[in-house]
C-alpha cells in the first residue's frame, strides 16, 4: 500500500470514529491504530535509549548522572497516572472545587521529597533501593515490615494501573478489556526490558510533554466554548455544594490525599531509584520543579468536569467526563488526543513500577538469598540477568491477576493508604536523626498500619492515611525516646560488599566529599 | 460561603498557564542540557 493509501485508510478509520456507540469517543479500529503507533514508538525509543545500559548501574539507575530536564520530566510523568487525568474531573464533578484542590495536594509529596532526595543521594552514593536503606539503617527488624509494605503497595499499584488500562481503553474506544490491558502491559514490559531505567526516564520525558500539552489544548478548547463566569453561574444555580468552601467530605479527602501522597513518595522505590539516578545536586531541583508542574494538572483536568454542565454535556459515567468533554468540543482530534494522553499516563507509571520493583526483587530478595547460599555477592552481569527475569515475572503476575477483571481488586490500593502513611516517620527519622532506632521504626510501621486499617474499616477511606501516619509518628517518637540508637550515617556511604565492575568514572569514595554532609556534624546536634 | 468567581478564574487560568509554561520549560531544560552534554 502506498503512503497515500495508508493515509486514506487511517483517515477512513478516524472518520468512522464519529459514528461509534454513544459513550465511546473513538472506534475500536482507531484505538487499535493509536495503540500500534504509540506501542511501536515506545518500544523503539526504549531500545534506542537502552543501548546506553551497558552495566547494571546503567540498567537500574541510568548511570547515576541524569540531568535536570529528564529528572523533572520523570517526576511529573510518573506521578501523572491515568487516575490524574480521568479521576480528577470526576473528583471535581462530585466534590467540587475542593475535590480538584484535594487531588492537587498530592504534589506536596514531591515538594517534601525534594530535600530528602538530595540527602539520599549524598548518604548512599552507591545505593539502589529504599529497602536497602532501611535494611542498613534499621537492620532486619525494620526491613521486613518495610519490604512487605513496599511490595504490597507496588503490586497493587501495578495491578490497578494495568486494570485501569484495560478499562479506560475499553471505555474510550471499545477495545476489549483483555486486549487493552495486555497490550499496555506488554509494551511497558518490552521497553523496560530492553532499556531499563534509561528507557523509563527517556520515554517519561516525551510522555510528560504530551500530557501537559494535551491538557492545555483541551482546556483552551473548553474556554473558547464557555466562559469561566458561565461555569461559576451554572454551578451556583444548579449545584451550589460544589462551590461551597465548607464541604466536610471534600476537606477530609484533601488531608487524606495529601498524607497518602507523602507516604507513597517517601517510601516507594519508584522515587528512591530516581533520587539515586539523578546527578548529585539535581534531585532537589527536579523534585521541586516536578511538583510545581504536576500541581496544576488535577486542577485543569478537574475544570473539565466542572465545565461539563455549563457545556450542556450529559454525564452518564462520571469517570469518562474528561474525555467526553474533549471529544464533544474537539471532535475526532480531541478524542485521539485524550486517548494518547491516557496511554502516556498509564505507560509512564507502569514502566516506573516495573523497573523500581524489579530493583527490589534483585537487590533485596534475590541477592541476599544468593549471598547466604553461595557466600559471595552477585556480579554485575548476574544482577542484570536477574533484572530481566524479575521484569518479565512482574509482568506475568500482574497480567494473571488483572485478567479476570475483578472490580474490587482496583480498590485494594486504598488499603495501602495507612500502610504507606505509617512509613513516613521511620523514613524521615532514619534519614535525619541518629537516635532513630530499629525497634521504634518497626513498631511505628506495625502499629500505624494496624490502627490505620482499623480506621479504614470502622470510619472510612478518607481518614485511613491520616490515622496511620499520626499513630505511626506517635509510636515512633515514643520508641525513639525509650530505645534511642546512636547511628553513624557515614556507614551508609560504604559499599555493602566489594565493588563489582564499577565504572571507571565512579572513582574511589573520597572521604573529603562527606565533610559537608548534614549527617556528619560531629556533635551537639540531633544529626551528626 | 462559596468560592468566589475570581478564585475559580485564578486556579483555572493559573493552572493552565503553569501547564503550558511547564511544557515549554521542560523543552528549554532539555536544550540547555543537550548543549552542555549533560542530559544523561
Amino acid at each position: 500500500m502506498t503512503a497515500d493509501g495508508w493515509a486514506e485508510g487511517i483517515f477512513a478509520i478516524l472518520l468512522f470514529s464519529q459514528s461509534v456507540d454513544a459513550g465511546r469517543i473513538l472506534s475500536p479500529e482507531a484505538g487499535y491504530v493509536m495503540l500500534l503507533l504509540f506501542g511501536v514508538a515506545w518500544i523503539g525509543l526504549g531500545i534506542w535509549w537502552g543501548r546506553r545500559a551497558t552495566s547494571y548501574d546503567g540498567f537500574a539507575v541510568a548511570g547515576r548522572n541524569v540531568g535536570l530536564a529528564l529528572g523533572t520530566a520523570t517526576a511529573v510523568a510518573t506521578w501523572v497516572t491515568s487516575n490524574t487525568t480521568m479521576l480528577a474531573p470526576q473528583f471535581a464533578l462530585q466534590l467540587g472545587i475542593w475535590g480538584a484542590l484535594a487531588y492537587s495536594t498530592a504534589s506536596f509529596g514531591l515538594f517534601a521529597f525534594a530535600p530528602l532526595s538530595g540527602r539520599i543521594r549524598r548518604l548512599m552514593p552507591h545505593g539502589y533501593t529504599a529497602v536497602e536503606f532501611v535494611r542498613r539503617r534499621y537492620g532486619r527488624l525494620g526491613s521486613i515490615p518495610f519490604l512487605i509494605i513496599s511490595l504490597f503497595y507496588a503490586m497493587t499499584w501495578l495491578i490497578s494501573m494495568a486494570m485501569a488500562g484495560g478499562k479506560l481503553l475499553n471505555a474510550l474506544s471499545g477495545i476489549p478489556y483483555e486486549v487493552g490491558m495486555t497490550v499496555v502491559l506488554a509494551v511497558c514490559v518490552l521497553y523496560t526490558l530492553f532499556g531499563g531505567m534509561y528507557a523509563v526516564i527517556g520515554t517519561d520525558f516525551v510522555q510528560s510533554i504530551i500530557i501537559l500539552i494535551g491538557l492545555v489544548v483541551v482546556a483552551i478548547a473548553v474556554l473558547l466554548h464557555v466562559d469561566i463566569a458561565d461555569v461559576h453561574q451554572q454551578l451556583q444555580d444548579d449545584r451550589p455544594m460544589l462551590l461551597s468552601i465548607l464541604f466536610p467530605a471534600a476537606l477530609m479527602a484533601l488531608f487524606n490525599n495529601m498524607l497518602f501522597g507523602f507516604g507513597e513518595i517517601f517510601h516507594s522505590n519508584v522515587w528512591w531509584s530516581r533520587a539515586f539516578a539523578m546527578r548529585e545536586g539535581v534531585g532537589p531541583k527536579a523534585y521541586l520543579l516536578g511538583g510545581l508542574l504536576w500541581l496544576p494538572v488535577p486542577i485543569v483536568a478537574g475544570f473539565l468536569g466542572l465545565a461539563a454542565p455549563a457545556l450542556g454535556i450529559g454525564v452518564s459515567q462520571p469517570d469518562t467526563v474528561g474525555p467526553l468533554v474533549a471529544a464533544t468540543l474537539l471532535g475526532t482530534g480531541g478524542a485521539l488526543l485524550v486517548f494518547v494522553v491516557v496511554f502516556c499516563s498509564l505507560a509512564s507509571s507502569i514502566d516506573s513500577l516495573l523497573a523500581a520493583t524489579s530493583d527490589l526483587v534483585v537487590n533485596d530478595i534475590a541477592e541476599p538469598l544468593a549471598k547466604r547460599i553461595s557466600g559471595t555477592p552477585a556480579t554485575d552481569p548476574v544482577k542484570r540477568r536477574w533484572s530481566l527475569f524479575a521484569i518479565i515475572g512482574l509482568g506475568v503476575v500482574t497480567w494473571c491477576v488483572a485478567y479476570p477483571n475483578i472490580g474490587t481488586l482496583a480498590t485494594v490500593l486504598f488499603f495501602a493508604g495507612p500502610m504507606v502513611g505509617s512509613c513516613i516517620w521511620p523514613i524521615v527519622g532514619g534519614l535525619y536523626f541518629r537516635r532513630s532506632s530499629p525497634i521504634a521504626a518497626c513498631m511505628a510501621m506495625v502499629v500505624g498500619t494496624s490502627i490505620g486499617l482499623v480506621a479504614y474499616f470502622m470510619i472510612g477511606w478518607f481518614v485511613a492515611s491520616l490515622v496511620g501516619a499520626a499513630t505511626s509518628g506517635l509510636v515512633f517518637f515514643i520508641g525513639m525516646y525509650l530505645y534511642p540508637d546512636d547511628f553513624d550515617f557515614r556507614s551508609l556511604s560504604h559499599l555493602p560488599g566489594p565493588p563489582l565492575a564499577a565504572r571507571p568514572e565512579d572513582g574511589p569514595i573520597d572521604p573529603s566529599e562527606r565533610i559537608g554532609m548534614v549527617g556528619d556534624i560531629s556533635s551537639g546536634g540531633e544529626t551528626r | 460561603m462559596m468560592f468566589p468567581l475570581w478564585f475559580l478564574e485564578l486556579i483555572v487560568v493559573g493552572g493552565l498557564t503553569l501547564c503550558g509554561v511547564g511544557a515549554a520549560a521542560l523543552i528549554v531544560f532539555w536544550i540547555l542540557d543537550f548543549k552542555e552534554k549533560r542530559i544523561w
